[in-house]
């Protein structure tokens, strides 16, 4: 049987790979919109329903498309990435996300930038309304008679993972850590540091003295 | 009296003196007491404590200013109390010159619900900053505080010291010195959940340390409990009434007990109006333990029941007099909660079943496509920081079910082991699960005042934890679930667990404001 000695060094060991693995990781970042501008609450969805919108560009590499829409407790949402008819995309987030003013869904690798792409969001079962943020635009309807219509549209941004990984990003995330504090610097981050540590040290002796 | 006279008296300190040496032997002895009281607290208590303190001090440091749930509605609220002694009077939300040249300059409402926005990330921004707040801006407000001004004052109340400590400064030294406090009382939750365990589960002392150190570096006590919120004081009180219930439980219910339960009681109506829900299960508890005491003497039965019962009716009675005077419906907010005219009592109670629970046969379906259970209050607890717009990532949450599950099983367990002891005990565990009840039927049945407009409003996991007390009973059991052998090194697993668990919490903070 391991003696609590070593599950706790095991524990910390484990806990300490699992940082060095998440912080040598990209943050995720931005690389295109749809254009569209950002306004809260320009209309709502009410019943299940399949929104497509022209995407503009969509470029390679994306792996997650975040649809400025919001709800309390928001419906699954299926989202499909078009190129012409062809699926060049395809993702899902489960039920129950919500307050945010977006939604983030994660999709499968974009294989190639695809230039006048459109969007699919699909909406499972509501319970409340979904709130769209986004713009109004002008649509000319399909049926070839010119008329056009206005409607709500999401803005619509494509991400994938940097290439900088969170280490290299230390220090600029140590001086933004800094800012907009009582006491503004970058020593804050070793205030965490040293307030984190102090934590660890206090519970792994209480361990060793309770449990052993 | 003459000067001869006088003269011949034996030399005497004045009056005033006398009365000031008095009142200071008075504080000494006071102080005396207090300190062989902390001594007298286990070691192990005294250290959950401070781990819940230094872990929610880090987190106050960590979330930026005024981004957590409802943080300038509270913070107007102690301003209104502090530079003008009088309560909020109105719910919107036109604070302060000073709170709202700190809200703009922060970029408040641009970063709110926008997790791709951080918070401010220049020197010039950082600057202009420390003008604005440095210059001549009035720290009182019109009387708004939001969402906050239907809550009572103690806890604001409490935040003035704080608030005044900080004044010399700008608003952020206030608000960086009133999350201190609420840090304070991240301590004093943990330290209560520790000593509830040691009451409620006396049989392993070993496992007490597994939900004492649990609860303390649970990261949404750490997160609440490191902004300005009354909820920290909130879990802090209902702590405390679990442990002392559970105290009478196990020993009696003496009348020094009976005050104590009265006065803690009375503190958390007086917090905040969420405490109302572990009225009912405090209630049934008192009645069970006074019956006990009866059994030897029914006078002794009927003080106890009646100082435990009456020392927190007062409050509540000025509470609903000041209402009734002032126009408003007696019980305030918590009227409109018990409101049963939105729809059929039935259907709300169907409504807050489902809000919680799996579905029954028969009921109406409230969460079309959604698993409330797992979808809002499982993954929202696993982790759902900031405005509730910083979560982790969707595997996270599928990988927090293994541990979730397994330590059910422990716990059921250890559950099935002690059945004997359980079925002595059912009385005490219905009171405990009244009191859960009174908790999740207040938070339902105020999102059931928005049904159908919005549904799973309040699905927020903070106003689940009056509750901690309960998850470090569970997570005892689940080390002793484990079995004595295993059970030290299950019990290490887990708390290890929550100390990787609240630090990856903190980073997924740090990554969304600063990353």
């Amino acid at each position: 049987m391991p003696s609590v000695r070593v599950t706790l060094a095991v524990g910390l060991a484990l806990s300490a790979i699992a940082l060095v693995v998440v912080l040598s990781h990209s943050p995720v970042t931005v690389i295109g919109t749809n254009s569209i501008r950002y306004h809260i609450a320009i209309g709502a969805i009410r019943h299940p329903t399949n929104q497509c919108e022209l995407g503009r560009t969509l470029p390679e590499g994306t792996t997650a498309i975040r649809v400025s829409a919001s709800a309390n407790t928001g419906p699954k949402v299926n989202l499909t990435a078009l190129s012409g008819e062809e699926v060049v995309s395809h993702g899902e987030r489960g039920a129950g996300w919500g307050i945010a003013e977006t939604v983030t869904v994660p999709v499968s690798r974009v294989p190639s930038t695809v230039a006048d792409s459109r969007i699919c969001v699909a909406f499972g079962r509501l319970i409340e309304p979904v709130q769209i943020n986004g713009a109004l635009v002008r649509r000319v309807a399909t049926n070839g008679s010119g008329a056009t219509t206005v409607i709500p549209a999401f803005r619509i941004e494509y991400l994938h993972a940097g290439h900088s990984s969170w280490w290299s990003l230390a220090s600029s995330v140590a001086r933004h850590m800094g800012l907009g504090r009582a006491a503004s610097g970058t020593w804050i981050v070793l205030l965490v540091i040293a307030l984190m540590l102090t934590v660890v040290v206090l519970t792994s002796r209480l361990i060793l003295r309770e449990l052993q | 009296m003459t000067g001869l006279a006088a003269a011949a008296q034996p030399a005497q300190p004045p009056a005033g003196a006398l009365e000031g040496r008095a009142s200071g032997g008075r504080v000494k002895s006071a102080v005396r007491r207090t300190l062989g009281a902390v001594r007298r607290i286990p070691r192990a208590a005294r250290i959950c404590a401070l781990i819940a303190f230094v872990n929610a001090a880090c987190w106050s440091v960590i979330t930026p200013p005024f981004q957590a749930a409802d943080e300038p509605s509270h913070f107007a609220y102690v301003q209104q109390l502090a530079q003008t002694g009088t309560l909020p009077t109105s719910s919107n939300y036109a604070f302060s010159e000073d709170e709202e040249t700190a809200l703009r300059d922060l970029h408040q409402s641009q970063v709110q619900w926008h997790p791709e926005v951080h918070t401010i990330g220049s020197e010039a921004e950082q600057q202009l900053l420390q003008e604005d707040l440095s210059g001549s801006v009035s720290r009182t407000g019109t009387g708004d505080a939001g969402v906050a001004t239907s809550q009572p004052p103690l806890y604001y109340a409490l935040q003035t010291i704080p608030y005044g400590l900080g004044s010399v400064g700008t608003l952020l030294d206030q608000l960086a010195l009133m999350r201190l406090l609420s840090a304070l009382m991240a301590g004093l939750t943990a330290l209560f959940a520790y000593l509830f365990v040691r009451e409620a589960l006396p049989g392993a002392p070993w496992a007490w340390v597994v939900g004492g150190a649990s609860v303390a570096l649970t990261p949404l006590l750490g997160f609440i409990s490191g902004t300005v919120n009354p909820d920290a004081m909130l879990f802090a009180v209902s702590a405390a009434i679990f442990y002392l219930l559970a105290r009478a439980f196990r020993r009696g219910l003496t009348v020094n007990l009976a005050i104590a339960i009265g006065v803690v009681t009375a503190i958390g109506l007086l917090t905040k109006l969420n405490f109302i829900g572990l009225v009912p299960g405090i209630i049934l508890a008192l009645i069970v333990l006074a019956r006990r005491v009866a059994r030897t003497s029914r006078a002794s039965a009927w003080r106890a029941l009646a100082l435990a019962i009456g020392i927190p009716a007062v409050p509540v009675c000025l509470y609903i007099l000041i209402n009734l005077f002032s126009n408003h419906r007696g019980l305030g907010v918590v009227s409109s909660a018990i409101d049963l005219r939105h729809g059929s009592v039935f259907h709300e109670l169907s409504y807050i079943w489902q809000f919680f629970l799996p579905r029954l046969p028969g009921m109406h379906s409230d969460f079309p496509g959604v698993f409330p259970p797992i979808q809002i209050w499982f993954d929202r607890s696993v982790g759902l920081y900031g405005w509730l717009d910083t979560p982790f990532p969707g595997w996270v949450y599928n990988l927090a079910l293994i541990p979730a599950v397994v330590l059910t099983l422990l716990a059921i367990r250890a559950l099935v082991t002690i059945r004997a002891t359980l079925r002595r005990r059912l009385v005490e565990l219905a009171a405990y699960a009244l009191m859960g009840a009174g908790v999740l039927f207040l938070v339902g049945a105020d999102s059931y005042l928005a049904f159908p407009a919005q549904a799973g409003t309040y699905g927020e996991p903070r106003y689940l934890l009056p509750m901690l007390p309960l998850l470090a009973a569970a997570l005892v059991l689940s080390a002793r679930g484990a079995g004595r052998r295993w059970g030290p090194v299950a019990g290490t697993l887990i708390v290890v667990m929550f100390l990787a668990y609240d630090g990856f919490s903190q980073l997924q903070v740090v990554a969304r404001f600063y990353g």
